[in-house]
């Protein structure tokens, strides 16, 4: 089976290589967890061999994001893709948009391999109930299985859990959570797989992820 | 009444580390513990010199239990009418004795205890003795003079002398704030949870984990415990001991370590974690129970106890940090 790399050495490791093809990832975490650099990074990853990537953000601009990037040695390479392998794209949710309107606005774009959805949540606030959400995530979710090689899809999340409880974790075929642990009052990053279907992982397993100016490293720090 | 009855009955509400007493005249949050590791505990101090320190932890857990537990419009009653009617009911519904009888002629109070937690299996129990003298003294509001213990595993028997010196105020936290403290649920893998999936049976009365008999305790003794802790280093040894007999099913360190997450938190330590680094465990404890008594609460007894337990997967741990703050327990232990 074809597999994407994350982008993390280590973490492409604990999952037999990287996310598996014709799949849609769930990267979930509370704020500041260090998704929005994790999703730059998965894209960066795949211009450097060739593919083409897309992060659809309707949190950040362009700039904001690209603002993000160099704070991070690695990710400051991400601008010389741009436009070429990599396409940032902002939509600001001041109306209404449903479903439709955002595929009718990929449908546009040409197939790219990755893609990065920040956030998936914020993305479907339009629905009008948790009956609605969960349909319109469903026909996101095939219809991107359809159309991308590995897409990922970013969630905000609270209190230590996965999902906001609409069925993200469900719905999507990996689930990726990032969380903060307070050692003596300093929070330390922890990375847990906790789903990836097609892959044999280890369960639940929290690791310690540090993202700094050098980069991102998935250290053999656990959590039992 | 069984422990059987206390679980089904939903006296015994439980969560992730947490288990709260529904029963007995009083609620509060318990502790499941091994009582044979406890008096492994207590015997090693009695046979190291230590067995004032024992002496005092029961003195000093009998009078906080008394003055916490039992209402006062009980206490109000004669001493004789309070044992022998109520605790020695209450105390034999959890094991804690087999049976006991209580008689006081004039200002000397005599008690024999059959089959006494701890004294069953070590013997000569300081620890018995003190809770004793210290139910009594909560109840008559004066303190007593040691003039006969002895102790056998099948029965005990004490004699006191009723002196005329009142005993200090007893202290204790306000019940609100004790129960604020110790306000914390999380449904998970509970004790109940491992009940159901046979990994903790009940034997009868008994509850049992890996042939170990676990048995509840109020939070305060352990507590105790930590202030008393001239012994402590003794029972490091006694829990590597321990739990090696535990180590059955387990293989890898972390596997290992999973079992003692998990250990931790049936028995109602709190919401436990380990993190885990080349050469350093560190274990992280929220939401730690809470005892009566009114100053700081002290979890040297689970730090060490812990330090033991490591032991017997890592055999070169030392404790190098610990840290009690804002409801968590954090230490840190050298593994290689």
């Amino acid at each position: 089976m074809k597999r994407h790399v994350t982008g993390i050495p280590a973490l492409d490791k604990k999952i037999e290589g990287g996310f598996p093809e014709k799949t849609v990832i769930l990267l979930s975490g509370n704020a500041g967890t260090g998704k929005t650099l994790l999703g730059l990074n998965f894209l960066l990853e795949g211009a450097k061999k060739g593919e083409k990537g897309c992060y659809i953000s309707v949190n950040e601009t362009e700039e904001e994001l690209l603002r993000a990037c160099e704070g991070i040695k690695p990710l400051r390479e991400l601008k010389k893709y741009l436009g070429k392998k990599i396409a940032l794209e902002y939509i600001p949710l001041g109306k209404v948009i449903d479903l439709e309107y955002f595929t009718n606005i990929f449908a546009s774009y040409p197939k790219v391999d990755r893609l990065v959805i920040d956030n998936v949540n914020k993305l479907l606030i339009f629905a009008e109930s948790k009956q609605e959400f969960r349909r319109r995530l469903t026909e996101l979710v095939h219809y991107l299985k359809g159309r991308v090689g590995v897409s990922l899809l970013l969630c905000e999340t609270l209190d230590h859990t996965i999902d906001t409880g609409n069925g993200e974790a469900f719905e999507t075929d990996g689930v990726i959570n990032l969380d903060f642990i307070e050692v003596e009052e300093k929070p330390r990053r922890m990375l847990t797989v906790y789903k990836m279907r097609y892959t044999a992982f280890e369960e639940r397993v929290p690791y310690e992820l540090v993202i700094s100016k050098e980069g991102f490293k998935l250290k053999e720090t656990h959590l039992i | 009444m069984s422990l059987a009855y206390f679980f089904y009955k939903g006296l015994l509400e439980t969560g992730i580390g947490n288990i709260i007493n529904k029963f007995k005249i009083h609620k509060r949050r318990d502790i499941l513990f091994f009582e044979e590791l406890i008096s492994e505990y207590v015997k090693a101090c009695r046979d190291n010199g230590f067995s004032d320190e024992m002496l005092k932890v029961g003195e000093e857990w009998g009078r906080l239990a008394a003055k916490t537990l039992i209402p006062s419009a009980i206490l109000s009653r004669s001493v004789d009418k309070v044992y022998n009617d109520i605790l020695s009911k209450v105390w034999k519904s959890i094991d804690l004795v087999r049976g006991l009888e209580l008689k006081v002629k004039g200002d000397k109070v005599f008690l024999i205890v059959f089959g006494e937690s701890g004294t069953r299996i070590i013997g000569e129990n300081p620890i018995a003795l003190g809770f004793h003298k210290g139910t009594i003294e909560a109840v008559l509001g004066k303190e007593l003079k040691i003039l006969k213990s002895i102790q056998t595993p099948e029965q005990s028997y004490y004699e006191f002398e009723i002196t005329d010196k009142k005993i200090g105020e007893i202290k204790s936290k306000h019940k609100k704030e004790y129960f604020q403290l110790n306000k914390y649920y999380k449904k998970g893998f509970d004790v109940k949870q491992a009940l159901k999936k046979r990994i903790i049976t009940l034997k009868g009365n008994e509850l049992f984990l890996r042939g170990k008999k676990l048995s509840p305790f109020e939070n305060t003794y352990f507590h105790l415990f930590g202030i008393h802790s001239k012994g402590i280093e003794l029972l490091v040894p006694v829990s590597e001991k321990f739990f090696e007999e535990m180590l059955v099913e387990e293989s890898s360190e972390d596997e290992k370590l999973r079992f003692l997450k998990n250990l931790l938190q049936f028995m109602g330590w709190g919401e436990v974690k380990f993190l885990v680094e080349e050469s350093k465990v560190t274990l992280l404890v929220e939401h730690p129970p809470y005892g009566f008594q009114k100053e700081k609460d002290n979890w040297l007894f689970l730090v060490k106890m812990t330090e033991g337990f490591l032991k017997a997967i890592y055999p070169k741990t030392r404790l190098s940090d610990y840290s009690f703050q804002q409801g968590r327990v954090t230490a840190k232990y050298l593994i290689r």
